[in-house]
């Protein structure tokens, strides 16, 4: 096969935004990289609703590329189970995106900076050597043996590569969304806002979005936690929901998708092995947004693997730098999240109703970024502690 | 198998995978493998968002 090596500083498994990130990272660094991507194109099939963060964001990534941006988004519209709109502004609050090319773009971006990129090249398996770890790949039907010093696992919700390395990534059913999308067309409404709806017979313990995309399409999808669904799936509830508000739309793509949202893993790490993104379960436990994610996780997983080349220790031990930075900056802010979706689960509709009344007030005068801080966070909870009887005790 | 693939319906997300407690299945590019390690705990079952994945019932005579 056309110059894959046998031997590489660190091989990266996924192609998303997480493992792009981690190689370009790594490249820049001087590190030798081999970024694998299982399917035959990176980007496709997508597993997202395409809202990624704003531009100045994403521009600490990559340099953002209007090939790839459908538009900015300005405002969010929320609709508790009665049916009321919320409106709010929020300038510049993201981006909706092609998915494809953007993680493209990214792969791209990590060529460029000197990794090796093949895509329809599967991880199979991984044992630990002397110095490392052995990867076996599976490309065109051929295996391959690949030594390499460390691996970096950002092989999504369905990561192998953390189960190889005896980490512990199973997730109970409230610990995941189950999640299906239609991109439909005909859809009318302004471009740059974000529509939620909520409700227990809308997408009982998660959402339902309406994403404007171009030409008067949408990304119109539902998240629901397993253990909240009754005898329903999500796409029963999608279906439903489209019948009843778009019953003449044609839908011209079809995503589903399993959402980590029970918080991050206790470590990211093992020896010679670090996840990130999606198989670190690094999604937001609330918005069960990751791509930002991904991507500063990408970035420090690189960096602290090159860190540790440099000083010729890859181990646990000094790889869990890695962790430290991670939680350092977002621990806490995940532990509130995830507490604030428990509680979010137990919500009545007429609890939605009650708390989509006060929500008006809770974010008058928050900016996005707002919205992502520890002080926000906190606030909800207390209104919840307020506004819902049954929350009486955490008052 | 214990766990049946409706491959008309699998979208191939790999969410199951992430809720399997027995490193049952694994996720080959757009192929869903179920191995016998599967102890029938119904998660990927009820997790599966388009309703792909059916236990099967071995008791029953072939």
């Amino acid at each position: 096969m056309w110059t894959m090596k046998d031997q590489y500083d660190v091989v990266v498994v996924g192609a998303g935004p997480g493992g792009s990130m981690a190689a370009k990272s790594l490249a820049d660094r001087g590190v030798s990289v081999l970024l694998l991507e299982k399917r035959q194109e990176i980007g496709a099939a997508v597993r997202c609703a395409e809202v990624v963060g704003p531009r100045d964001v994403i521009s600490r990534f990559i340099p953002v590329d209007e090939s790839w941006v459908y538009h900015d988004l300005d405002e969010v519209w929320l609709y508790p189970p009665n049916g009321k709109q919320l409106r709010k502004d929020f300038p510049q609050c993201g981006m909706m995106v092609d998915r494809k090319r953007f993680d493209k773009a990214l792969a791209i971006a990590a060529a460029n900076a000197g990794a090796e990129v093949r895509t329809k090249t599967q991880a199979m398996g991984l044992e630990r050597v002397r110095d490392g770890v052995r990867l076996t790949v599976r490309h065109m039907g051929r295996e391959h043996k690949i030594d390499a010093r460390a691996i970096v696992g950002a092989d999504g919700v369905e990561s192998m590569v953390g189960r190889w390395a005896g980490m512990k990534t199973a997730l109970g059913l409230t610990k995941v969304f189950s999640s299906v999308q239609y991109q439909l067309t005909g859809i009318d409404g302004p471009p740059n806002v974000l529509q939620f709806y909520f409700g227990n017979e809308i997408a009982p313990g998660g959402y339902l979005w309406v994403f404007p995309k171009a030409g008067g399409t949408a990304n119109v999808g539902v998240c629901v936690s397993p253990s909240c669904q009754k005898d329903l799936k999500a796409l029963d509830y999608l279906d439903r929901f489209v019948q009843d508000r778009f019953p003449y739309a044609s839908s011209v793509e079809m995503v589903m998708g399993g959402i980590p949202i029970g918080g991050p893993l206790k470590t990211f790490v093992s020896d010679n092995v670090a996840l990130v993104g999606d198989a670190a379960h690094q999604v937001n436990p609330l918005s069960a947004g990751g791509i930002v994610n991904a991507m500063e996780a990408g970035i420090l997983a690189g960096g602290t693997i090159a860190d540790g080349l440099a000083s010729g220790d890859v181990s646990e031990r000094s790889l869990r730098a890695y962790d430290r930075k991670w939680f350092e900056e977002s621990g806490n802010l995940y532990r509130l999240h995830a507490r604030l979706r428990r509680l979010y689960y137990k919500l009545s509709d007429d609890d939605l109703n009650r708390l989509g009344d006060t929500l008006e007030n809770l974010v008058m005068d928050r900016s996005p970024n707002d919205l992502y801080s520890l002080d926000f966070a906190k606030s909800v909870v207390k209104t919840m502690a307020w506004m819902i009887p049954k929350f009486r005790f955490m008052r | 198998m214990p766990i049946d693939v409706n491959s008309e319906k699998c979208g191939y997300c790999g969410g199951c995978v992430v809720v399997c407690h027995d490193d049952a299945i694994e996720l080959a590019e757009v192929n869903l493998i179920i191995s016998n390690a599967c102890t029938m705990c119904n998660a990927c079952v009820v997790f599966c968002p388009v309703g792909a994945l059916k236990s099967v019932d071995h008791e029953r005579p072939v």
